[in-house]
This record gives C-alpha cells, structure tokens and sequence, in this order.
C-alpha cells in the first residue's frame, strides 16, 4: 500500500519540478564521453533529440522523485549520507572507471545497498536502480567508429521503419565490423562458443523483453571461502525488468528480510490488540520464526554466494527506441547498438584481479 | 465362383438389358456403380510364359517367405485403371528437410494452417508470415521462392531458406522464454503444462494399475503358496518363485517418472 501511495504522487510531481533548476545534493552521474558529443547526439544510435530525451531528460526526472523520495522516508538521514560522504570533487571523474569512490554512480550504489532489503524505501531504490540502470546503458555506447561503404555516411541509418519490418528475412550476416577485443573476446568465446553466437543471445534476449528492462552481461565472481582470492568464471547474459538491478549481492536474502518485515509489522498490530495470552504469543512467535525450507535455502545460498558484476546494460524498454526508431524500431536499435558498443569501456570494467587470474591461464 | 469376364462392362450390359426390355426395373446398384465405375480389370488373361516370369522378377521377396513360387492374381497390379502418381518439388524438399530436423516435427501443427500455404496469394519474399506460424512448410514455399526469383541453385536456395529459419527460430525461441521469465517477474503464475498434465493423468491410471496388480498377485500368490504347502506336506519345502516380477515392481514410478 505505502508504494502505491507513494509512487501515485510521483506521476504529479515531474511535471511541476522540472522548472525548477536542480539543486540537489544527489550528485548527477556524468558520463564525459557522451557529454562532450551531446550536441550531435551519439552518432549511428541516437539522434541528438534522442539522446536528449533517453538520457538527459529522464535522468533529470529520475533524480527529482528520488530526492522527494528520500525526502519522504523514515530513515532519510541514514539514505542522504551515502551521498554527503566525500563531495568534494563529483565532476572531476573522468575516467569511467567505477570502482573509483567519488564517481556519482558508486554513491548510488551504496544507496541501493541500504535500500535493496526495505520495504519501506522501495520507491528510493526503484529511482536509485533505474538511474543506475540508464547509466550503465548509456556509458557502454560511443558514437559509431566505422562508416559503412554501402549506406551514406551522414544518415547513420537512424530512421523509423513501417510495420512491414516486422515480417523482413532476417539478415544472414556472419561477421561484424564492431567486435569484442582483446581479452574479452577469449572470454566470449570461452563462454558463449563464439562471436555471433554472443551476439544473437544478446539481442535476441532484449528484443524479447516486452515492457521496461535491461539486458547486461554480467562476470560471476564466486568466494569459496572467506578471506580467499575470489574466482572468475563464465560471463552471462541476465535480463532485469523495470527497476531490477543485476547485483545479485544487493538483492540476496530480499525475500527473506522483506517476509521477516511483514511479519513483525503485522505480531506489533496484534500485540496491540491482546496483551493477555502473552505466554501463548511468545510460544506462537518461537515457531513462526523458524526458517521455511526456502528461506532456509537462500540463507544458505548467501554464505556461500556469487556476485555477479556488471559489465555491459542494454536498455530494451519502449522509452530507450521510441523517441528515435518509432513503434517498429526495435530490431534496428538492437542492430545500430550493437555497432555502437564502445568495447573498451566494456573491458575496462571487468576487475582487475580477474584480467589477472586469466593471464596466468 | 468363377471369376466374372464382363465385370468391367456390367453397368453397359445391364442398360442394355434395360433398354432391350430383358430387365424392366433399374436394379438398386445401377446408379451407385454408374456414379463410381469399377476401377479394376479383373477379366482373366492368357499370358505368356515370359511375362509372367517378368512380373515374377518385380515381384519383392516377401519377409515371410523365403522364394515366391507362383504369382497370385491379386498381386499382379494392372495400371491402366490406375491415377497417375504426382510428382512435385515440395514433397521433395519437405522430405528432406524433416529428414534434416526430426524435432521439428514436435512443434504442434494444426492442419488448416496447410490451406493457407496452398493459397497463392502469400508472398513468400520473406520466410516470416502474418497468417502462418513457421514451420518446415515456410523452408519449402521459400526455397521455392528463391529458386524463381533469385538466380541460386535448388540447393544453395534450400540453404539460404533454411538459415533463415534458424535465426527465425532463435529469435522466437529466446522470446518465448523470456515472455515466461518476464511475466513470471510481474507476478503471472502459470499452470501445468500439456505434458505434465498428461503425464499427471497417466500416472493416475498407472497407480491405479499397480494397485489392482498387487491385489491379483496377492491373491495368485495366496493359491500358488497353498498349492506349493499342500505340495511340501508331500515332498517337502522348495525356493518361492517370484511369478510375476513383483520385486521390481516397485521400480515402476521410477521408470514412468523418467
């Protein structure tokens, strides 16, 4: 009921805001490469209306109701200083490098964390993941490196295709101008059987989201003991819908804790009611705390659990192809994303303890 | 009763009859056999001896014997009264291509869907149709698309058509499962499948099976040991048979449920 009510306000509340210039103490995640062509639009993907309205003007929207929504919540000072933490230089990040403290996006990361296992702050965590979310989409992209002898150079192919698209052969193209490199290309290969193999997964899994959703490629990280070198395995490819996010660290034990609020939201209504079969309450209370077997087994699955890192997003919601590709546009979103992806970002992110582990392979 | 010569022509010999006044009423077969006329020449003819031995050679060995000594009448096939056999590319390319992809033939079909394909209206100028659902049948009617209209041969067209199916068939694979998964993420549940449902209602009669098989055996067994007791008061105890296999009966759930 509270998300309801919470989120019911919030389709009021943007249009309101946008006139008033942000001035938040949410850092606003910048992504320097795409900023620096923002006039342009990212060249072969977005046209510059585009870019404006999937990017710059939701994340505007996105971080005022995640503001009020901060605003709104019971713990508000405990969420607001995952932001307040070390100011000092938000706009100098201009590596992409996401480890780094300062950078915007890892604030938001801690603010999911905190938020991830709350009933209550739902709604700050679906604005928080979506704003995440976005950028990790948008930061995977650069403008498109290589021109296509065919096609004219200036259109870039950006255009909204009519409803026979849907019933187009398709394509029986084996090999593509923008691939993985390096050592991300082994690892593809080691987990997926090859390059084109990869690339229908992926754009097949996105093209069958039908409503809001992400599609990442994520690297599993498994700890077989504690305080030992963790373990790098096969790459995945993990679709989330709407505001999901792909960190299985954050969301593990979600049910479990989120069961065990409701529970005691619900014994502190009844204690109101009786206080006089006190000893019958407590005997009662003793057994409903004993774990079911599922929670059991996801209490176990934390122990020993896998972490699952990022390292590409694809948005496959309506908004992401709309504005740009029209109603029928998806697969040639898909198409021109897939030449956009700007691999050495991707690579960039696979930690560095892993690049490690490989190379002694 | 000897074999009718003029079998063929009694319907002409009957109107004769008719008309002569031999017969005055029609008989009731008259119109039948005037609307299906017999298709085959049964009249008895001399043959000489070579082509009798000629049939002989066509003739295949039969499983059950091992040489064929005579040739009976029935097997002899006359083919004058006998429709054209057709003969068409589809056939040829449908064959091949179930041939190819035996699983194929798992994915329910309705067959009314077949009318539509007939229907020279389709365009086939891409393999995904509004009208019909992709089966084996868009890889023929394409390949044959692209035989006409694009200069390939039979068989680089057959390839062509057929990858095409593939990355048509990935795609709408991946969306079914991920149509589940999302759905199942917004909260849909979903209830048994066709199999399970099946496999649910076999297993019923199997339980119900193996009940009454205990019983019956227990109730043989009950004979079979009175039998035996009243034999061993003779000439003394012997080793229990298990007649009927009862201890691997037990087995049976699992077998069924792999």
């Amino acid at each position: 009921m509270l998300r309801v009510s919470v989120l019911g306000k919030r389709c009021l509340m943007p249009s309101l805001c946008i006139q008033k210039r942000l001035k938040s103490y949410i850092p606003i995640p910048t992504i320097p490469h795409i900023d620096s062509i923002k006039d342009n639009g990212i060249k072969g993907l977005y046209s510059e209306k585009g870019l404006n309205t999937v990017w710059y003007k939701k994340l505007e929207k996105n971080v005022i109701s995640l503001e009020e929504c901060i605003e709104e919540s019971n713990n508000s000072d405990n969420l607001k200083s995952s932001f307040i933490d070390k100011h000092t230089n938000t706009n100098s990040s201009l590596s992409l490098d996401l480890t780094e403290i300062n950078n915007p996006i890892n604030k938001l990361y801690t603010l999911l964390n905190k938020t991830a296992k709350n009933v209550e702050d739902y709604a700050v965590f679906c604005f928080a993941s979506q704003i995440y979310n976005d950028y990790f989409a948008i930061s995977s992209v650069g403008p498109k490196r290589f021109v296509e002898n065919s096609s004219s150079s200036s259109s870039f192919n950006i255009n909204k295709p009519d409803e026979n698209s849907i019933f187009e052969s398709p394509s029986m193209d084996l090999s593509f101008q923008n691939e993985p490199i390096g050592q991300l290309e082994t690892w593809i290969t080691e987990s997926f059987g090859s390059i084109v193999e990869f690339r229908t997964h992926l754009l097949n899994t996105n093209l069958a989201i039908k409503g809001n959703g992400y599609t990442w490629l994520v690297i599993q990280k498994r700890h077989q003991k504690r305080d030992s070198f963790p373990i790098y395995e096969n790459l995945y490819i993990v679709n989330t819908y709407n505001s999901g996010t792909p960190n299985a660290k954050i969301t593990e034990g979600q049910l479990f804790s989120v069961k065990h609020q409701i529970d005691d939201l619900k014994e502190k209504e009844k204690t109101k009611q009786d206080k006089i079969d006190q000893q019958e309450e407590r005997e009662r209370l003793l057994i409903t705390n004993l774990p079911t077997l599922e929670e059991a087994k996801e209490q176990v699955h934390l122990e020993n659990s896998f972490e699952y890192i990022p390292l590409l997003a694809i948005n496959g919601s309506p908004s992401a192809y709309l504005p740009d590709y029209g109603v029928f546009g998806k697969k040639m979103y898909l198409n021109n994303l897939w030449d956009c992806i700007d691999w050495e970002i991707v690579s960039n992110r696979i930690p560095e303890d892993a690049r490690k582990t490989t190379d002694t392979q | 009763m000897k074999i009718q010569t003029n079998a063929l022509n009694v319907l002409e010999r009957t109107s004769h009859y008719l008309k002569s006044g031999l017969l005055k009423k029609q008989p009731l077969w008259y119109k039948v056999v005037a609307a299906y006329p017999p298709q085959k020449d049964l009249t008895r003819k001399v043959k000489r001896v070579n082509e009798v031995l000629k049939n002989a050679s066509e003739l295949e060995p039969s499983k059950k014997a091992l040489y064929k000594t005579r040739i009976q009448p029935n097997r002899l096939k006359n083919k004058l009264y006998q429709s054209q056999k057709l003969k068409f590319l589809e056939d040829d390319l449908r064959k091949l291509f179930y041939e190819q992809h035996p699983w194929e033939l798992a994915d329910p079909k309705n067959l009314i869907e077949n009318e539509k394909i007939m229907h020279k209206t389709l365009n086939w100028k891409t393999i995904r149709q509004l009208y019909v659902p992709l089966s084996g049948e868009s890889v023929v009617q394409r390949t044959l698309y692209i035989l006409e209209n694009e200069n390939l041969s039979l068989l680089n067209a057959y390839d062509k058509a057929r990858f095409e199916y593939y990355r048509v068939k990935i795609e709408q694979e991946s969306e079914e499962n991920i149509s589940k998964e999302e759905s199942a993420m917004y909260g849909a549940v979903f209830d048994k499948s066709l199999v399970e449902f099946g496999f649910n209602k076999e297993q019923e009669i199997i339980e119900k099976w193996k009940q009454d098989a205990e019983a019956a055996t227990q109730l043989l067994e009950a004979r079979f040991s009175s039998r035996t007791t009243a034999a061993e008061e003779e000439s003394g105890p012997q080793d229990k048979e298990d007649v009927f296999g009862l201890e691997n009966i037990e087995s049976f759930d699992d077998v069924a449920k792999s």
